[in-house]
């Protein structure tokens, strides 16, 4: 059996390491010691699924009920996952755009990679709530630290509507504390999960608007294209595949173990808000002539997708739901990392001032398809299992807002009209002398391009850690 | 048994003793003032923790008050060690001076009568004028000027008060006013808050807290927000709770009223400041008006939550201010500083950063959790849209506490470019007497249940 409070060690004690390095100046990489942590961390992970996991709690306050408790419930295993491997795979592109500070980037980003991780696996909401907290200040931090030069005003917009989110959800916690006097997560269940009351549904309703903030969906995601444009390469990467998942799980925890009856009342218009944002996000993405901008809204379009399973009400289309939050989350970073790379090389990410790249870097160009068919969910690739058990399921649960899918094709049309145009056509590019993919890109691409694959072929291995029944 | 409060009486006395004595022998050094001073808080400090408040008549502990007493006395011990670090020369009346105040501040948080509210209010006060005008020279002489007539407004507001109180209950204990006449006890209430919201700058009565707070030297500004103000905003408790259950809903609007315009006025002023020290002051004034919200509600877990928040906000404010006054010393004035001044050091920009965080509310500090509380308490009660207004309020304060970071971090100076410079023994004490507040910041989280 291995303890939970093993998974978070490796982390904290990579920051320690950082910290002693600092200060005997030594001339180990920073980036090194980050590896380290995190493939102990996914190591622990694999003998964990392999020999089973053991709880952790420490009661800290028995006033407040706050303790750093560490219990697996039916759905984190799968996002924790996510949590564990992707950072991991994200973190080497950082060389396109950290060029100082390295140290203080590898402290933040581990600090990030530990509270995501802890957020994921934390059974008591107070504890849950202020991992959360630290890994969005770490995250405002290290949009504006390392971003371009509006990077200031879309960390202060990124920070603020995340601060309202936050707010929302504390208040739907102790809205919660004050109901049935705990924050642990089974003791609350057991309280509410067959209660239905206009208190209830108050809570849920606040969770819901924090999570529409969170994902981003449709009416409040105004803080989604700056975050995403402006940030360096590997924390847009994080952002979109990460940090948009937290609301998703904070809502679904609500969804299957604390407020289900209250839930259903808000399905249909959700539902319908989740069409309106994935047509919404799909024009807008059409319009788009920035690739870096078109997969920020893409992202937002996968988002509201997996909303619509989420609130779907049946168990297929919240598996479908999970799934592609979970696969969405190893394709945009594999995305941002390709834009990132196009960025380095050629110093633009215009898709009117770059075309043609299949004859000069055609490593790149393959990936390139890859991303864009793993995307539009060709079978074979990860989304399209999540999309369509995601179908199935809204199917399901009424069938007309199925017409979603049109969202899908026009999806597909963006796709496409991209590739004709980076990588056919006529070759044109400010800059002239391109390199291919390296050896460490090629590895970092590989690797997630094998994550998606064997999601897409094998998917049985995620949806069966799904439990939707267990707290 | 010896009390914290006989020790800081001997000590009081003892020291002018001491120092007379080395006029007479004609001894140069006062460093050794300056550590019988010290040994005196730690001491009292020590005698706080193992035997509790001083039991008579007139003063009277209640459950939260052993609590109160030990944090002020820590922190003051911390402040005044940091002072002695600060100033090369420490005059021998301020030794006198500071323990006679922070005397003051702890008779304050157990005095159960008008009598010795009043008496040792003047206790605290008096003697915090000369610590304002530590340097002498006319900035500091107009902040101490400033104190000293507003001060002597409150003494005379409360005095006033309270004796209206007495006209209408018969007494001046807080426990035994039963049978009142309303028509006197309303405005004798309304002017004894008055006259303690001087001491602990509620809005209206605020207006003389920036200058002074400004004028005086900031390990001073650390001390005057922290102790004296959380002595104030503790007899606010201590009033409310245990005199005046008997006129709740009026105390419920005034309070709640002066306690958002306390958090509102001063966020919105402190947007436009563009020295970091002013910003500071509001900031400061501003995080402090959610002790009363908690005040106002006069519910069981609401007092608890105000003391618990009085403990966060005095740690914090304290924190904020001293980590200030390394900065200052390294020029940073303005809040434009904090991106081209060098050396500024990891510790002071670290612990100015815990301590704006723990301001602004965010976990895991203590600041969290104090605002937690009082959150939940309004909850409890039925205020959600009390909530509301806060949380609006708390993240329109996010913008200019955000800011300060941005200029923190934004610049090439902060870790990348450190030189070491030459190790200074006062420099490395006053970190590590930072380093400690900041540990209190995160670990204070173990001590809800004990307030």
């Amino acid at each position: 059996m291995i303890n939970l409070i093993y998974l978070i060690l490796p982390g904290v004690l990579g920051v320690i390491a950082l910290y002693l390095k600092d200060v005997t100046h030594s001339n180990i990489p920073s980036k090194s010691i980050s590896y380290t942590a995190m493939g102990a961390t996914l190591l622990l992970l694999l003998l964990g699924t392999i020999f089973g996991f053991s709880g952790f709690n420490l009661a800290i306050s028995k006033a407040i009920d706050l303790s750093i408790s560490f219990n697996l419930n039916g759905i984190s295993l799968p996002f924790l996952f996510l949590a564990v491997l992707m950072p991991m795979l994200v973190l080497p592109s950082f060389k396109y755009d950290v060029f100082d500070k390295k140290l203080t980037f590898n402290v933040l980003f581990l600090v990030i990679y530990v509270s995501i991780i802890s957020m994921f696996m934390s059974s008591n909401l107070l504890s849950l709530f202020i991992f959360m907290e630290i890994s969005l200040l770490s995250a405002f931090f290290a949009i504006f630290l390392w971003g371009n030069e509006s990077s200031f005003n879309s960390a202060m917009k990124f920070l603020i509507f995340t601060q309202i989110s936050s707010m929302l959800i504390l208040t739907a916690f102790l809205m919660v504390f004050l109901y049935t006097g705990s924050f642990e997560l089974t003791s609350i269940g057991a309280f509410t999960h067959s209660a239905n009351s206009i208190y209830l549904s108050t809570v849920f309703m606040l969770v819901l608007v924090a999570a529409i903030i969170k994902f981003p969906v449709f009416p409040l995601h105004a803080w989604m294209p700056g975050a995403y444009y402006d940030s360096a390469t590997s924390i847009t990467a994080l952002l979109s595949g990460l940090f948009s998942k937290i609301g998703g799980y904070i809502l679904l925890l609500f969804i299957l173990f604390i407020t289900p009856i209250s839930a259903s009342y808000f399905s249909m218009p959700v539902m319908i808000l989740a069409v309106i944002s994935a047509f919404y996000a799909a024009f807008i993405a059409l319009s788009k002539k920035d690739l870096k901008m078109m997969f920020s809204y893409s992202s937002m379009l996968y988002m509201s997708l997996a909303l619509m399973g989420i609130m779907s009400n049946n168990a297929i289309g919240i598996d479908g739901g999970i799934f592609l939050m979970i696969s969405y989350g190893f394709i945009s970073p594999l995305a941002f990392m390709l834009t990132g790379y196009l960025r380095s090389q050629t110093g633009t990410t215009d898709m009117t001032k770059v075309g043609g790249l299949m004859k000069k870097v055609p490593t790149f160009a393959l990936f390139f398809f890859i991303v864009v068919f793993a995307s539009i969910g060709v079978p074979g690739f990860s989304n399209f299992i999540g999309e369509f058990l995601v179908f199935l399921g809204v199917f399901k649960f009424y069938p007309l807002i199925i017409i979603s899918i049109v969202s899908m094709l026009i999806a597909t049309g963006y796709y496409l009209s991209a590739v004709k145009r980076i990588v056919f056509e006529k070759f044109f590019a400010p800059v002239k002398n391109l390199h291919d993919l390296s050896k460490s890109e090629l590895i970092q691409t590989v690797a997630l391009s094998f994550v998606i694959i064997i999601l897409g072929i094998m998917p049985y291995i995620l949806i069966n850690s799904i439990n939707l029944g267990v707290v | 048994m010896i009390n914290a409060q006989y020790i800081l009486i001997v000590g009081a006395l003892l020291v002018p003793l001491v120092d007379l004595l080395r006029r007479e022998l004609n001894v140069k050094a006062t460093k050794i003032i300056n550590y019988l001073t010290l040994s005196i808080l730690l001491l009292s400090f020590i005698f706080e923790v193992l035997f509790g408040n001083i039991q008579s008549t007139l003063f009277n502990s209640v459950d939260y008050s052993y609590f109160i007493n030990s944090f002020i006395l820590l922190l003051s011990t911390l402040i005044f060690s940091f002072m002695l670090l600060h100033f090369e020369k420490l005059d021998t009346y301020i030794d006198v001076f500071f323990i006679i105040t922070v005397l003051g501040a702890t008779l304050m948080v157990i005095s159960s009568n008008f009598l010795s509210l009043i008496i040792s209010l003047e206790m605290m006060s008096i003697p915090s004028y000369a610590l304002v005008l530590i340097v002498k020279d006319k900035k500091h002489l107009e902040g101490t000027f400033k104190y000293l007539f507003i001060s002597m407004l409150s003494i005379a507001f409360l005095v006033f008060g309270s004796s209206l109180i007495f006209l209408s209950s018969g007494s001046l204990s807080f426990s035994s006013l039963s049978t009142v006449n309303y028509l006197l006890f309303l405005p004798g209430i309304a002017i004894v808050l008055a006259g303690i919201a001087y001491e602990a700058t509620l809005v209206p009565f605020h207006s003389w807290a920036p200058d002074t707070y400004d004028a005086a030297d900031s390990t001073v500004t650390a001390f005057l927000s922290s102790v004296p103000k959380a002595a104030g905003l503790i007899v606010i408790v201590h009033i409310f709770t245990y005199a005046f259950p008997l006129a709740e809903e009026f105390m419920l609007v005034t309070l709640m009223i002066l306690a958002m315009a306390t958090i509102i006025v001063p966020s919105i002023i402190a947007i436009s400041q563009s020295k970091l020290k002013r910003m500071l002051i509001y900031s400061s004034i501003a995080q402090s008006g959610f002790a009363f919200v908690g005040v106002s509600l006069l519910s069981t877990i609401s007092v608890y939550s105000a003391v618990f928040y009085v403990f966060a906000f005095a740690t914090a404010d304290a924190l904020v201010f001293l980590s200030l006054s390394m900065l200052e010393s390294r020029g940073v004035y303005l809040i434009s500083d904090l991106g081209k001044a060098k050396n500024l050091g990891m510790v002071p920009v670290l612990g100015l950063s815990l301590g704006l965080l723990s301001l602004a509310g965010f976990p895991p500090t203590i600041g969290f959790f104090g605002k937690l509380l009082i959150f939940m308490s309004l909850i409890f009660q039925g205020y959600v849209w009390v909530v509301i207004v806060l949380i609006a309020v708390l993240l329109f304060s996010t913008f200019y506490y955000y800011n300060v970071f941005r200029n923190m971090y934004r610049r090439k100076y902060f870790l990348t470019k450190f030189v070491p410079i030459k190790s200074d023994i006062r420099w490395a004490l006053k970190e590590a007497i930072i380093i400690i507040l900041m540990a209190i910041v995160f670990a204070g989280v173990a001590l809800i249940s004990a307030a």
